[in-house]
């Protein structure tokens, strides 16, 4: 979807435009409210809630795979949103593919319902806190001060490993959703190579890399191939860059 | 106050309880202490005597030996297979046990019950299920005489005709020798007949015509759509087979890992198969015919049957069976008089394996009585048609009773009843979704607010980051150049005790460069100088900088040079101890007014 607007989008009216695609979505025109988001998404930086409304759109159209992308996306900046999980649970069950259980790593599961921003300003606190208690502990040395900063050290450990290993997580996402509603894993990034697999509209792989205009993903383990660029999208958007 | 061993202690159990604080919040494992579970598995269901069959032991919640026993095995010659644990977390959940194997060769055909497997677990005897094996003599399918070649495969169909509704099982088997990859077959498409994969795909070993084969078999459900006569097409399987490349003899290196294999594209194929689906008899046509093929049971049960007056019982009707099951149609309760029912959502489960596709469908109903008495619900009854016999049936339940106790003076119906009151229980509901949408979309004009997080450039992150420890650096290194400071001036301080006590162990009538010397070191430690020699000008002026009277620098200066020409001109003048006395006296009065 490319937004065409020919007039230039202001801070003023970026909220003319959002209520204009809002009220298109309450109207039933799926396509008119996704142009108007896309839009806005050219000049704003994008927030949770935009993606979200996009992704309600294109559930809307029945596109499945979209819809999950933009979820996806909204996830990583609103985790907590309980309408944000509602709708991507509800999405996710539309899936035809079945999703084999992955194992992970508890400290990274429990990150999930964190965002990159919370976790940064609460590092900041932290970290502010344990220096202002170490600059304390020069001239006054008492016992509870002690037990503080101890409290407050392993408190700045521990958010200082969750916010370097969230951000690293954020940077190497190469996470990709398949948008085509089916779309054949070949053994090569030629047409005519074998067939390996199916996947479906909102499966989620794992990019590796391109080759012009195919990319080779990864389902499991075992079921690896290729696919055309344009059936499989990557979660993380340039337009989500924090800087 | 705590002593330093003890606070060490105390120090390492303070950061011991955060972290198992901090971490309970992550990580919620569950471990299944107490409970097992134990599942016995079969690689396939058919065989031939000169099959080996695989039979799995799978228990889980445990780790370490154990002896099963598994009846039913009396008709195979049994060699073991191997055991294997694993431990496996899985978003939080930690699931382990073991596995443990067998190999079954059939001595005799039949149909063979294998299990189920016990196993003593800490004293407690554990059972699995129970599995099915039916050994044949031979293969019943066409082209075995392609045996001859390394790889073949092989169609059939459960039976060559069926009626409508009816599903029909289409499995292939495709066998082989040498070493394939990138295997890949479609099922075959054909109009008024619709292909579904059953579960996943089986594989085994077999021997055909004295050879030993690795067979995948696919199974399908064929599900005619319309009436007539078809051909199932061919299915093809296509693949890579691996070939040794020239001058590559050596057995160890013949692995594709080597390199020394190439692929070469293949692909083999199935005869076509006939098939015909034929109309179901309009004779023995029930009425009420549901349109179900296949095999149906049907079971009414009511609970409780004997309630009082206000309360309710269960009336559930189980329909099961293998078929069309996906048409089961919902079951309308006949009217009862002085009854209200309310209907529950009906519930139907499906099962696709390779064993063929089978269903069950509940449906429930909560009946309350409105009078004390005797309530009949009468019979249902479900009209199927039953392809093996080629006949209409009817499951039929029986008719069941509902025992209803006198009922209470009808003002007291009325009356408030505790939550609490075990002999009176009110009737729940449990709350089913019977639809799912999406929620809207956000509307406030903050939602396309950036977060403040958004609008922070690199540099601001790292100011807000490594301000603290800057601020904390900068203290740290005022403070430590603060106390140098001190150190320098406490130095300077004993400069003047030091001197004292050289004084006086400085033999002044043959000793006065020592003195000199003595002096000199005085100077530059209590004025912090450079530490260089210095001349009596140079005491007098920095006496002076250094806020001690003209007076005193002066007579310092003089004194200074009287040493200086007793050292260096042998000149004589006050005698040794004058001179100790002097030196002392005037070291003193510059101690009171020297400001370092």
């Amino acid at each position: 979807m490319i937004c065409t607007a020919s007039e230039a989008i202001t801070p003023v009216n970026t909220h003319a435009l959002f209520y204009d695609a809002n009220q298109a979505y309450e109207k039933g025109e799926f396509e008119t409210a996704i142009q108007k988001y896309e839009s806005l998404l050219q000049t704003i930086p994008p927030t949770g809630s935009l993606y979200y409304n996009l992704g309600n759109c294109y559930f809307r159209l029945q596109k499945i795979g979209w819809a999950i992308l933009y979820y996806e996306r909204a996830k990583k900046l609103i985790p907590s949103d309980p309408d944000l999980d509602f709708n991507l649970r509800y999405a996710r069950d539309q899936i035809e593919d079945e999703i084999e259980k992955q194992t992970s790593n508890p400290m990274i599961f429990m990150l999930e319902n964190v965002s990159l921003a919370e976790l940064f300003w609460f590092f900041v606190i932290i970290n502010t806190l344990f220096w202002l208690m170490l600059i304390i502990r020069r001239w006054h040395q008492s016992e509870w001060s002690y037990y503080v900063l101890v409290g407050l050290t392993i408190i700045w450990g521990l958010s200082a490993m969750s916010l370097s290993i969230r951000w690293f997580n954020d940077i190497k996402d190469v996470r990709g959703v398949v948008v085509a509603s089916e779309v054949i894993v070949r053994a090569g990034p030629e047409q005519n190579d074998t067939g390996l697999f199916k996947l479906h509209a909102g499966t989620i792989v794992q990019c590796e890399r391109k080759d012009s205009e195919w990319q080779l993903i990864q389902f499991t383990h075992d079921k690896r191939g290729w696919v055309k660029s344009e059936d499989v999208i990557q979660i993380a958007d340039n337009h989500a860059s924090y800087f | 106050m705590v002593k330093p061993n003890v606070k060490h202690k105390q120090t390492w159990l303070i950061i011991l309880w955060f972290m198992l604080l901090i971490l309970s919040f992550g990580i919620r494992p569950s471990f299944s202490l107490a409970s097992f579970t134990i599942t016995l598995k079969l690689d396939r269901k058919d065989a031939t005597l000169s099959d080996s069959v695989k039979l799995t032991l799978v228990v889980e919640g445990i780790q370490g030996q154990i002896t099963p026993r598994i009846p039913g095995l009396q008709n195979f010659r049994v060699e073991r297979g191997g055991s294997s644990s694993f431990f496996n977390m899985i978003n939080g959940q930690v699931s382990r046990g073991i596995n443990q194997e067998f190999f079954l060769m059939p001595q005799r055909e039949g149909t063979f019950v294998i299990g189920p497997a016990m196993v003593d677990i800490q004293g407690k005897n554990y059972q699995s299920n129970q599995v099915t094996l039916t050994v044949k003599k031979v293969a019943e399918d066409s082209n075995v005489q392609d045996a001859t070649q390394p790889v073949f495969m092989t169609a059939s169909l459960s039976q060559p005709s069926a009626y409508p509704g009816e599903i029909v099982y289409y499995t292939l088997k495709f066998y082989y020798s040498i070493s394939v990859r990138d295997l890949s077959v479609s099922p075959p498409e054909i109009d008024g007949l619709k292909f579904k994969q059953l579960g996943d795909h089986t594989e085994y070993t077999s021997r055909v015509k004295g050879k030993q084969f690795q067979v995948i078999e696919l199974k399908y459900s064929v599900t005619p759509e319309q009436n007539g006569q078809f051909t199932i097409p061919p299915s093809t399987m296509r693949m890579n087979v691996l070939e040794k490349r020239r001058g590559s003899g050596f057995g160890f290196f013949n692995d594709d890992f080597f390199g020394l294999t190439t692929a070469r594209p293949h692909s083999v194929g199935t005869n076509s198969l006939p098939f015909e689906t034929k109309s179901l008899p309009d004779e023995g046509r029930p009425q009420d015919f549901s349109g179900l093929v296949g095999q149906f049971e049907l079971q009414a049960t009511v609970t409780p049957d004997h309630v009082k007056c206000g309360e309710s019982s269960t009336f559930s009707i189980i329909i099961q069976g293998k078929g069309n099951v996906t048409v089961i149609p919902d079951i309308k309760l006949p009217e009862i008089s002085n009854v209200k029912s309310y209907a529950d959502q009906p519930d139907l489960k499906v099962k696709e394996t390779h064993d063929g596709v089978s269903g069950i469908k509940t449906m429930k109903w909560a009946l309350v009585p409105q009078n004390d008495g005797s309530i009949t619900i009468p019979e249902i009854q479900l009209s199927y048609f039953n392809p093996q016999k080629e006949t209409y049936e009817i499951a039929k339940s029986k008719p069941l009773h509902i025992e209803v106790l006198e009922c209470e003076k009808k003002e007291q119906l009325v009356t408030f009843t505790s939550q609490s009151d075990d002999a009176l229980k009110p009737f729940k509901k449990e709350v089913k979704m019977f639809n799912r949408d999406i929620l809207p979309i956000h509307h406030p004009p903050d939602a396309i607010e950036p977060i403040k997080f958004q609008q922070l450039h690199p540099l601001h992150m790292g100011f807000l980051i490594f301000t603290p420890p800057f601020l904390f650096l900068c203290i740290l290194f005022l403070n430590h150049m603060k106390r140098f400071q001190k150190l320098d001036v406490i130095a300077s301080k004993k400069a003047a005790s030091k001197l004292y006590r050289e004084l006086r162990e400085i033999d002044f009538s043959s000793d006065m460069p020592e003195v000199l010397k003595a002096l000199n070191n005085y100077f530059n430690e209590r004025m912090r100088l450079s530490g260089g020699n210095l001349t009596p000008d140079d005491i007098e002026k920095e006496l002076q900088n250094r806020k001690v009277s003209e007076e005193n620098s002066s007579d310092m200066k003089k004194l200074l040079m009287t040493l200086e020409a007793s050292v260096y001109a042998g000149m004589q003048g006050k005698q040794p101890e004058d001179i100790k006395h002097s030196l002392i006296k005037r070291i003193k009065h510059i101690e009171k007014e020297i400001k370092v």
